[in-house]
């Protein structure tokens, strides 16, 4: 097919969209739903959003939601078209406007961090004004963003204090691994495994069928009993945790593998319980189950499974279900998990782990093995 | 009702005539173009149209369609901000970018990013799966059509490796490929919408396949897509399997061209579809193509081979080796884009950086030029109103004379 292209500029100017249409359009959009629907309506709702330019921002970015991400990226969009427009006509959004919005951490962190890159792109020198408040948000883009700006290039031993606030700042691998490093260059410890949360002690179940990977979905005992006593204990040294199941039973194929761990918690506390593993897993929270995803050797790359719960005051059991196939090659030969319990942005709760009826503090080894962990 | 005001400048330059490169691997997924005086190298700015900064990564393949050029990127430090871009063709002037945030994992092996997967576009718009299941749907001027997150939709979805297969179009369906370790499908979603017109279920095996639209007749086509194990085909109208033949690889996309499929599975093959079958010509284990996948042009086959850094012609009635050249250039050269071809020449980038373009044919291998780029390319090319589009994680530029407004 030959084509004339044609350029052209089109300059749209429409009058203000009444503060009713402006939250009709917006309430469209958040309503779009599973598999495309409500995208019809949409479409046209996100087109008068775009008409309405720079008056429909702040209302667009109050309408962002964490909880509802599909919608928030038709909105993201329509911020880009927005300040397309406002850019293209040679116009900028209030400044102050944009920062107060930046500063109200009650805002959602999407809606703030993109904030946040409009005020950076039209006036870098306020946007990097804001970063020191930063270095808790909940904005994982903002914190990182922060925690980069405040840290010395060649910290001094008088630093230390400072590249600790900003280790239990950091929530990205590579930046606490990058202050982890600089604090023991300064002779100073920093606990990767504790700062993460990462549960290093379990208690392992006899192994069960897995032939056919039809495991998976059956249900063995340790899914019905809470009981987990006289189970084999086993830890790890690994800094992020990894139970290598290999060692800590044998290799095996066609296998399901169960581990316990018992968390204790003060008080009822939101939480997440992050995974990685090779190969199939599930996992069970009281005896629920919380998450599973049946596939095999398809990487563990840290914090890839993601189950959300809700831990009860007292003694809570974590079930990790590991499950292996028949290892048709060298490379996936790997069996094993790793876990850890956090808050949303990833950060260590306050939680301890029951240990042989004795509390211990997340990422504890057994004493007779701490001495190996570096 | 509220009124609105339109004002409309527009600014005619001197027609610029070209043949849309719509979806990965251009025309039908052939990799030829029907161009002519097509260009053969670049020095520095000379015989370099223009040269523009990508804002992330990226190994998708730019398209092109009417006088507008498309790339995906993802960046941010969990690779999870996805961006869509339009460049216009003749200056390579940035016209608008849309960005979202992934809805789905962004883990991925190293070489690749969540950028993978090539847009396809159409009279209707340009439409963008990224590798975590989220697809962006825009009409040419920035105004978005739809949003839809696949791992939202059906949340087992999963590739550790990386996702890569690339959407195509037939008529009002945009045909998504979803063969992963999660819940795996080939569905068609309506463009207008996005909602799913079909949905029909694969194998629970990771894939990087991109499927190829065999129209029969003006109301009938098939989807032909390839897994692990088999290649089906698929009623195009309702995603009805009509047909399946064993022969099987998750990489590279198979090549429809001139009525015939090349098909990677140890080695190439070259497969005549018949009736509701596949019938196989000849096949050699010679050419294994690793990612890239093989070009049919003009009676002969091209084969860009990783572990030996050499192009093969090869005749295409028989399967024998015509000629073979290895691609110079510093070090050890190797690919992962597929060749394509145009003008009767052979265009082949390296992951190391180097344009090379044979001419097309011949009883023994003639190198018209090499150009280096200088950055890793790892995205097929897209050929254009006379310009070769490379796209690398931080440039995209046009190979090509300059156009005269």
């Amino acid at each position: 097919m030959r084509w004339l292209a044609i350029p052209f500029v089109l300059l749209v100017v429409g009058p203000p969209l009444s503060a009713a249409d402006l939250d009709a359009s917006l309430r469209v959009i958040n309503a779009v739903g599973k598999e495309g629907t409500g995208n019809a309506v949409a479409t046209k709702a996100w087109a008068e959003l775009v008409k309405a330019g720079p008056d429909a921002l702040f209302p667009i970015l109050n309408a962002i939601a964490d909880d509802k991400p599909t919608s928030a990226n038709w909105l993201r969009t329509a911020v880009n078209a927005i300040a397309e427009n406002q850019s293209g006509a040679g116009g900028k959004f209030d400044a102050t406007k944009l920062t107060e919005f930046v500063n109200d951490t009650k805002k959602s962190a999407t809606s703030r961090t993109i904030t946040f890159e409009l005020l950076r792109t039209q006036d870098p020198v306020a946007a990097k004004a804001l970063l020191p408040k930063f270095l808790n948000d909940s904005s994982l883009d903002l914190r990182r963003a922060g925690i980069a700006d405040a840290l010395p290039k060649e910290p001094k031993a008088s630093e230390i204090p400072m590249l600790q606030t900003l280790f239990a700042a950091a929530r990205d691998k590579d930046q606490v691994e990058s202050i982890a490093k600089e604090l023991e260059k300064l002779k100073e410890p920093a606990n990767i495994t504790k700062h993460y949360g990462t549960i290093t002690q379990w208690a392992l179940s006899d192994v069960f069928d897995n032939t056919d990977e039809l495991g998976f979905q059956k249900v063995y005992a340790p899914e019905t009993s809470a009981d987990h006593k006289g189970w084999k204990r086993t830890q790890s040294s690994a800094t992020y945790g990894t139970i290598d199941l290999n060692v800590a039973i044998e290799k095996k194929m066609h296998t399901v593998a169960y581990a316990a761990a018992d968390i204790l918690a003060d008080a009822e506390t939101p939480a997440e319980i992050r995974l990685a593993s090779q190969n199939a897993i599930k996992v069970f929270l009281n005896g629920k189950e919380v998450f599973g995803r049946e596939a095999y050797h398809h990487g563990n790359k840290m914090d890839q499974h993601v189950a959300k719960v809700t831990l009860a005051k007292g003694k809570n059991t974590i079930l990790v279900k590991a499950c292996q196939n028949d290892q048709p090659y060298q490379w996936t030969q790997v069996w094993g998990f790793a876990a850890r319990i956090c808050d949303s942005t990833g950060g260590a709760l306050k939680l301890r782990q029951l240990v042989d009826d004795k509390p211990v503090s997340l990422g504890e080894l057994a004493p007779d093995t701490a001495k190996e962990k570096k | 009702m509220r009124s609105l005001f339109c004002l409309g400048l527009l600014g005619f330059f001197t027609p610029l005539s070209a043949a849309d490169w719509p979806q990965f691997k251009g025309p039908g997924g052939s990799g030829v173009s029907s161009e002519k005086d097509l260009p053969t190298k670049f020095t520095g700015q000379d015989g370099l149209r223009w040269k523009v900064s990508l804002p992330a990564r990226g190994v998708s393949s730019p398209v092109v369609f009417g006088n507008k050029v498309y790339v995906t990127c993802s960046g941010g430090t969990r690779d999870d901000q996805l961006h869509l871009l339009a460049f216009d063709t003749a200056t390579g002037k940035k016209l608008w970018q849309r960005q979202i945030a992934s809805t789905g994992s962004t883990a991925a092996h190293p070489k690749t990013c969540m950028a993978a997967p090539t847009p396809v576009a159409d009279e209707t718009g340009v439409y963008a799966l990224f590798a975590t299941g989220d697809l962006l749907a825009c009409d040419h001027d920035g105004a978005l059509l739809w949003v839809r997150s696949l791992t939202g939709d059906y949340p087992t979805i999963s590739n550790q490796v990386g996702m890569a297969s690339s959407p195509v179009l037939y008529k009002d369906k945009l045909i998504v490929p979803m063969d992963n370790a999660g819940e795996s499908f080939l569905a068609a979603l309506d463009t207008k919408t996005g909602q799913n017109t079909w949905k029909t279920p694969r194998p629970r095996d990771i894939n990087w396949v991109t499927p190829i639209i065999r129209e029969l007749n003006s109301s009938d086509a098939e989807v032909l897509f390839q897994g692990a194990k088999e290649l089906v085909a698929y009623n195009a109208t309702d995603g009805k399997k009509k047909w399946g033949h064993k022969v099987g690889s998750s990489s590279p996309t198979p090549t429809y061209a001139e009525g015939l499929i090349l098909s990677s599975s140890d080695g190439l093959s070259l497969l005549k579809p018949g009736e509701n079958k596949l019938e196989e010509l000849w096949k050699s284990p010679k050419y294994r193509t690793g990612y890239s996948s093989a070009l049919f042009y003009d009676g002969k086959i091209y084969a860009a081979i990783p572990a030996t850094g050499s192009v093969y012609c090869v005749d295409a009635k028989t399967g024998k080796t015509i000629w073979d050249e290895k691609v110079p250039g510093k070090g050890k050269q190797t690919f992962s884009a597929s060749p394509i071809a145009g003008d009767g020449k052979i265009y082949v980038v390296t992951e190391s950086g180097t344009l090379a373009v044979f001419i097309a044919g011949g009883d023994a291998a003639e190198l018209l030029a090499t150009s280096e780029v200088g950055e890793e390319l790892l995205g097929t090319p897209a050929i254009s109103g006379g310009g070769l589009f490379i796209r690398s994680d931080k440039s995209l530029l046009c190979v090509g004379a300059k156009v005269t407004k």
